[in-house]
């Protein structure tokens, strides 16, 4: 089946769309996606059936059945033919040990990689630099069933010159290892080499800044880039903000606050990257939307209050994660008003739910460090 | 030697597949060793023979080994 209106919504400027030029477009193609998924996909047809909603309902996104996170633990929903799907990405496991699963087809993960290299061009900049990879080598690499984690930083890569690994793998303990990481830092700071440093959060943080920081290294590289993405929750406990990670970032690598740019994503809908902008917000581009819920009535709120975060968006094809319902609490704050110049709406992600389970990628790893 | 078959050998040696094994159609999907870290090697292996830049943009649109020609075409003339 092709996808027209799809096709149309990704060829266009990433975030180049207003609200009404989007609107339109973006309910077309969300009208194809939910059409295909409510015909290949019996357990949603049957949601979509019990919620009274077909494709030929005249609603709004809003009442577009939408899938909570959790029912991706308890089966690969596909809307793809089995045998066509050649790639299964899963998040890291949580507390509960069950993690959430997708099927990728080729058309899907093609279409994935595009939007995601879109938005992450729109922010890193369209020139391929050293990517210093706080992770073990291993995880550069590839395998059937990949984790989310090594997907996302395998997703980065094409954005890379070279790439270097800095975590090590002692006894089955991870580490930093500090004189390699040193050595790279202080010969792209003489060569005035502007490098990415990428990490998951906690580890970026607290195994990495704290570390130097402690020792009172630090190093001028401005115009590199400090990228990290994952779970906060573990720095909420020792009661790091994302303003303090920021400073402390820029006190060691000696980077401009605005080259700090934090990714947030979920498994259930790879291929959407939200990074905060120049001005420390997120937006979504044109083939996505956001809604926020109620967590109790599940009602759509106003902007500016609080609640569950859903995703909309219709890249995946072979599965339905085009309408995710998050454990993630956020605000929607404005649309098509960032002073950065991006249109499409922005956001924040406070935290996550009270009963929600710890998630993300960097928060989990961080129980494998010494 | 013509462009192609300049990519030909530097894919081939990257990749560590045969020469007869690269097709117009080849890709991450039909290639194994087509991932990720590879493709990093391959880029600077390809901008180091034709002395030319490849930006992450050119990423976007190259879906096979016919793309990846295509794009070094245009940049090598």
């Amino acid at each position: 089946m092709s996808f027209e209106s799809l096709a149309e919504l990704i060829s266009k400027d990433v975030y180049g769309l207003d609200k009404t030029e989007k609107a339109k477009l973006f309910g077309k193609a969300m009208h194809e996606v939910c059409s295909f998924h409510y015909d290949h996909c019996e357990p949603y047809r049957k949601l979509c059936d019990k919620r009274a909603w077909s494709p030929q309902s005249q609603t709004g996104i809003d009442k577009i059945p939408y899938l909570p996170t959790s029912l991706f633990k308890h089966e690969l929903l596909l809307s793809a033919d089995e045998k066509n799907i050649f790639r299964t990405i899963s998040s890291s496991a949580t507390s509960t040990g069950i993690s959430s699963r997708v099927g990728l087809d080729k058309e899907t993960s093609a279409r994935q990689s595009k939007c995601f290299m879109k938005v992450a061009i729109n922010r890193l900049g369209n020139k391929r630099r050293r990517f210093i990879v706080l992770d073990l080598e291993e995880s550069l690499g590839r395998t059937k069933n990949v984790s989310a984690r090594s997907s996302t930083i395998r997703s980065l890569l094409f954005c890379a010159g070279k790439t270097d690994t800095v975590i090590k793998d002692n006894d089955g303990k991870l580490e930093l290892n500090v004189n390699k990481l040193d050595s790279l830092l202080q010969e792209a700071e003489a060569c005035k080499e502007e490098v990415f440093i990428f990490g998951f959060t906690f580890i970026l943080y607290a195994y990495c800044v704290k570390q130097l920081l402690n020792s009172g290294k630090s190093y001028k590289l401005n115009g590199s880039k400090v990228l990290h993405i994952g779970g906060w929750k573990k720095l909420e406990a020792q009661k790091v903000t994302p303003k303090k990670l920021i400073e402390d970032c820029c006190k060691v690598f000696g980077v401009n606050s605005k080259d700090v740019v934090d990714f947030y994503g979920f498994t259930e809908q790879s291929g959407m990257l939200y990074p905060t902008c120049e001005e420390g917000v997120r937006h979504v581009p044109n083939f996505g939307d956001i809604l926020v819920r109620d967590p109790i009535s599940l009602e759509v709120l106003p902007f500016g209050k609080q609640g569950l975060l859903e995703f909309l968006t219709p890249i995946q094809t072979s599965y339905p994660g085009h309408s995710v319902l998050t454990e993630d609490v956020g605000l929607i704050l404005g649309e098509d008003n960032c002073a950065c110049g991006r249109k499409g709406k922005t956001f924040k992600v406070v935290g996550r739910a009270k009963q929600a389970e710890v998630r993300g990628c960097g928060d989990i790893m961080a129980e494998k460090f010494a | 030697m013509d462009v192609r078959q300049r990519c030909t050998n530097v894919f081939s040696k990257i990749m560590e597949v045969p020469l007869a094994e690269v097709k117009e159609e080849s890709s991450p999907g039909t290639i194994e060793s087509w991932d990720s870290l590879s493709h990093v090697q391959l880029i600077s292996a390809l901008e180091e023979e034709f002395k030319i830049e490849i930006p992450p943009e050119a990423g976007v649109d190259i879906e096979d080994f016919k793309g990846l020609v295509s794009f070094v075409e245009t940049q090598a003339q």
